[in-house]
């Protein structure tokens, strides 16, 4: 049977438990605002009765346990939406400031620039006798030229962005992980007595979410507490232990840019496969968004340096050439001109002839045909063969500079002009060409053309003359309409305009996608919220339902307090 | 039992509709002050594929249309040329005429033949006539007088062509080009030699060969003059097709711009509505927001 002492017992264990009842909700106010912190509840149980004849009897109350409301679950979910919307978002950051670099559809853009050059080309075709549009001309390419060179340049820089910012984050990632394998420590020790450790797991559900926006973690919890994180197949954090990441340059990314790294685990250089989260984004920009449009630009330019410059080297200018250098040398002056390693030629010219039509002071023109052996059977020619053809040729020499150009000379009181290059081989060394360079980086107007704008070959015919033959001007303005690219289905200012359509869907369902997935982390932050996060009206609820029990435990105190002393008194 | 809502979600919420309606409200800010509805190939990817195209159309018309209009102006600057020559020829084939009659005496013959020598010498002005620094005639020497005299004691004695049977062309559309010039060889000097015929005739009625004068060269005449009128026709015919190739062109440049416009072009009445909704929007959620974060209990238990 019962007696005072015990219920004074068992007011105690009220009061006990209903101050650590009270001291978790103020914890709770207090954390309000505490970032992925979990409220918590202490668990109130009532104590193992005490078997009387009259059966249980209760012996008061006690703190069970103080546990958190959290559903670990969509921990995990959280992370996997997270890794997903940064990967995303950062993609399409990345894919504006590409959209930004183009200034399209708008009187800056390349597509404007190239039309402004050809309309320059039809307008000298209209006068090619005239100085001015020779000099309209040569602004409007050099324009052009800039233009190309603006864009790559700054395609370039973005790809250096990104490839910069992934150096950066990788210590962000170390302090993460090293900062998780910490509370990983924590949580085992603390958790030993079979208690578990509600605000060192909440710091660290908060440093996992984190690293998620990062890479894409998948991780597995230990039956003592600690959480291992794996990123591609590798660990990055098992119990206590966390293994650095580096970043390791890797010229085989990008042979033109072996500033460009990958991302490894320091110790055995193993390389971080990471599929999603802001790694991943900048990854992605770099390799594939930015490149694929570098690319496509590249080629464009490319083809139009090398179209406009076949063009341009079947015609002359006013006057012809007394002596020429070409523009582009090679590598080695006895290699097969078509065999583009050994030259190292960024072009290549096909089996065929030129001619080479030689004028006299009187304006006689005697033309010679310059075979270019390129067909594969016996010995083909070499730059240093053409030299020697070329110099054959009556009145003319031909030799090859000390830096492998091919220089063409004639004789004093003649000059010399080309015609009907069907091996392409002028474009390809950059003699009597129009531009130089061969892609978006390094498209210039060929210094010859600069000096002297006479030399812009708008005629066919050798008579110096005839300066109004205008056909071979004609013949460039024409390229404007030819289909040279997409395997002779699309012209010049068509692939341009594909190219931004497709950076233009590319940017839009990538914009879509992030907002899609942004919604959905959002949403899951929410559910969370929902069952985990602090609700001030419900702790000050609980608050003076606490006080309410604490004080009717007191007042229990009082009572059997007053009953003693009524029996002290007795005695 | 509803969602548990705490005062996080809340934040979260009003935070996220706020920054909702601002970007709503930037996007349209954007096209107003742009004027643009496509600002970058994302607001609409064939839009902008269509505008690049458009607007390459444009400068390629407005350039077709220069090329033209110039054209326009050497064929009809030739034609008229060829016109005031036929009007100089209509007068020295008058005084042929009259110089073939016998009641003249040679002193007479001896002054029309010297209005014959002007005649000669102003038609080969005429046929070396410039335009824009181009001379009309020589082919595509245009930087070359066509036609040289041989001159001897002060008067012509012969014409030869410097000029070349070239012809240069323009382009008025793509893969179509017009060409431009007649080379003067085949007009001045075809089958009948247009200054030849002059000084011949001068030249007979300074012999007083009015045998010559009736029979052959009056027949001469009628050659060059059929040679001349079939110039100014082709010239004519040129006119007239880059006439119509122009009024083509400016229809064309007209849709264009339309065209563009209505691709790129934000719709002004419809964006400003969408403004003051979206500046509605805003402010409710502000409003809203400011309501919401406010109470707790704490108000209300003291």
């Amino acid at each position: 049977m019962g007696n005072l002492f015990s219920t004074l017992d068992i007011a105690l264990s009220g009061l006990q438990s209903h101050q650590t009842a009270l001291q978790v909700t103020g914890h709770n106010i207090a954390n309000v605002d505490t970032d992925g912190y979990s409220r918590q509840r202490a668990e109130l149980v009532s104590k193992e009765p005490q078997n009387t004849g009259y059966g249980p009897l209760g012996r008061g109350v006690t703190v069970a346990d103080i546990f958190q409301i959290r559903d670990r679950f969509l921990d995990g979910v959280y992370q996997n939406e997270t890794q997903n919307s940064m990967e995303l978002t950062v993609s399409r950051d990345f894919l504006r400031r590409i959209e930004d670099i183009f200034q399209e559809p708008s009187e800056m853009g390349l597509s404007s620039l190239m039309d402004n050059f050809f309309a320059a080309v039809q307008a000298l075709a209209s006068y090619p006798e005239e100085q001015p549009l020779r000099a309209s001309l040569v602004a409007a390419a050099s324009v052009l030229a800039d233009g190309f060179n603006d864009v790559s340049r700054n395609l370039d820089q973005l790809r250096t962005d990104a490839n910069r910012e992934i150096i950066m984050r990788v210590s962000e990632v170390n302090s993460l992980t090293e900062q998780i394998a910490g509370l990983n420590q924590n949580i085992v020790r603390a958790e030993a007595g079979g208690k578990t450790a509600n605000d060192f797991r909440d710091q660290r559900t908060v440093l996992l979410d984190r690293l998620a926006e990062l890479m894409d973690i998948r991780t597995m919890e230990m039956n003592n507490g600690a959480v291992t994180v794996m990123v591609g197949g590798e660990a990055i954090v098992d119990g206590a232990y966390w293994s650095e990441v580096a970043t390791q340059v890797n010229p085989t990314i990008d042979p033109e840019r072996p500033d460009f790294v990958e991302v490894v685990i320091a110790s055995t250089g193993r390389v971080l496969n990471i599929s999603g989260g802001r790694f991943r984004g900048l990854l992605d920009a770099r390799d594939v968004y930015i490149k694929e449009v570098a690319d496509k630009i590249d080629e464009l330019a490319r083809t139009l340096i090398f179209e406009f410059n076949k063009i341009h080297a079947q015609g002359n200018g006013l006057v012809g050439f007394d002596s020429l250098t070409s523009d582009n040398s090679v590598l080695d002056v006895n290699a097969d001109l078509d065999d583009g390693a050994a030259t190292g030629l960024e072009f290549t010219p096909t089996n065929g002839s030129f001619a080479i039509n030689v004028v006299d002071s009187l304006g006689n023109v005697i033309t010679t045909v310059i075979t270019v052996d390129l067909d594969g059977v016996g010995p083909d020619d070499s730059l240093a063969d053409l030299a020697a053809n070329i110099d054959a040729v009556a009145n003319m020499s031909a030799s090859i500079s000390g830096d492998n150009r091919l220089v063409i000379t004639a004789n004093p009181g003649y000059s010399f002009t080309f015609s009907n290059d069907t091996s392409s081989v002028l474009a390809v060394l950059g003699s009597n060409s129009f531009f130089s360079g061969s892609d978006a980086s390094d498209i210039a107007v060929n210094p010859v053309i600069v000096d002297d704008e006479r030399m812009i070959a708008t005629g066919l015919s050798s008579d110096p003359r005839d300066t109004g033959d205008n056909r071979n001007a004609l013949a460039m303005a024409a390229l404007q309409d030819t289909a040279v690219l997409n395997e002779g289905t699309s012209t010049l200012n068509d692939y341009y305009g594909q190219a931004m359509a497709s950076l233009g869907v590319t940017t839009q369902r990538t914009s879509d996608l992030s907002d899609i997935a942004e919604s959905f982390r959002r949403n899951i932050d929410r559910r969370r919220e929902e069952i985990s996060g602090v609700n001030i009206d419900e702790e000050v609820a609980n608050l003076t339902k606490y006080q309410r029990g604490f004080q009717a435990s007191a007042r229990v105190f009082t009572v059997i307090d007053d009953l003693l002393e009524t029996l002290l008194n007795i005695v | 039992m509803g969602a548990r809502i705490t005062p996080q979600i809340l934040v979260d919420t009003v935070l996220a509709d706020i920054q909702n309606a601002h970007r709503r409200l930037a996007q349209t800010q954007r096209l107003l002050s742009t004027g643009k509805r496509i600002n970058t190939p994302s607001d609409d990817p064939v839009g902008t594929t269509r505008a690049i195209d458009l607007r390459s159309t444009i400068t390629n018309t407005n350039q077709f249309v220069a090329n033209v209009r110039d054209a326009s102006t050497f064929a009809s600057e030739s034609e008229s040329a060829l016109r005031t020559v036929i009007d100089n020829l209509n007068r020295a084939r008058e005084l042929t005429v009259q110089g073939a009659t016998g009641t003249l005496n040679q002193q007479q013959r001896d002054s029309i033949a010297l209005e014959v020598n002007q005649i000669l010498e102003a038609v080969v002005d005429l046929a070396n006539t410039e335009s824009n620094n181009r001379y009309l005639f020589s082919g595509t020497r245009t930087r070359i007088a066509p036609f040289r005299a041989a001159v001897v004691g002060g008067e012509i004695t012969a014409v030869s062509y410097a000029g070349n049977s070239d012809r240069f062309s323009v382009r008025v559309s793509p893969g179509v080009t017009v060409p431009v010039n007649e080379p003067g060889s085949a007009i001045f000097q075809g089958t009948q030699d247009a200054f030849q015929t002059l000084i011949d005739i001068r030249d007979d009625l300074r012999a007083g060969d009015t045998d010559s004068l009736s029979n052959v060269r009056l027949a001469e005449f009628d050659v060059v003059m059929t040679e001349l009128l079939d110039g100014v026709a082709l010239f004519g015919a040129k006119m007239n097709r880059l006439d119509l190739v122009n009024q083509r062109l400016e229809d064309q440049h007209l849709n264009l711009g339309t065209h563009l416009s209505e691709i790129e072009d934000a719709d002004f009445i419809d964006t400003t509505v969408r403004l003051n909704a979206q500046q509605n929007a805003l402010q409710a959620a502000l409003n809203a927001g400011a309501r919401v974060l406010q109470p707790s209990l704490l108000d209300f238990i003291a």
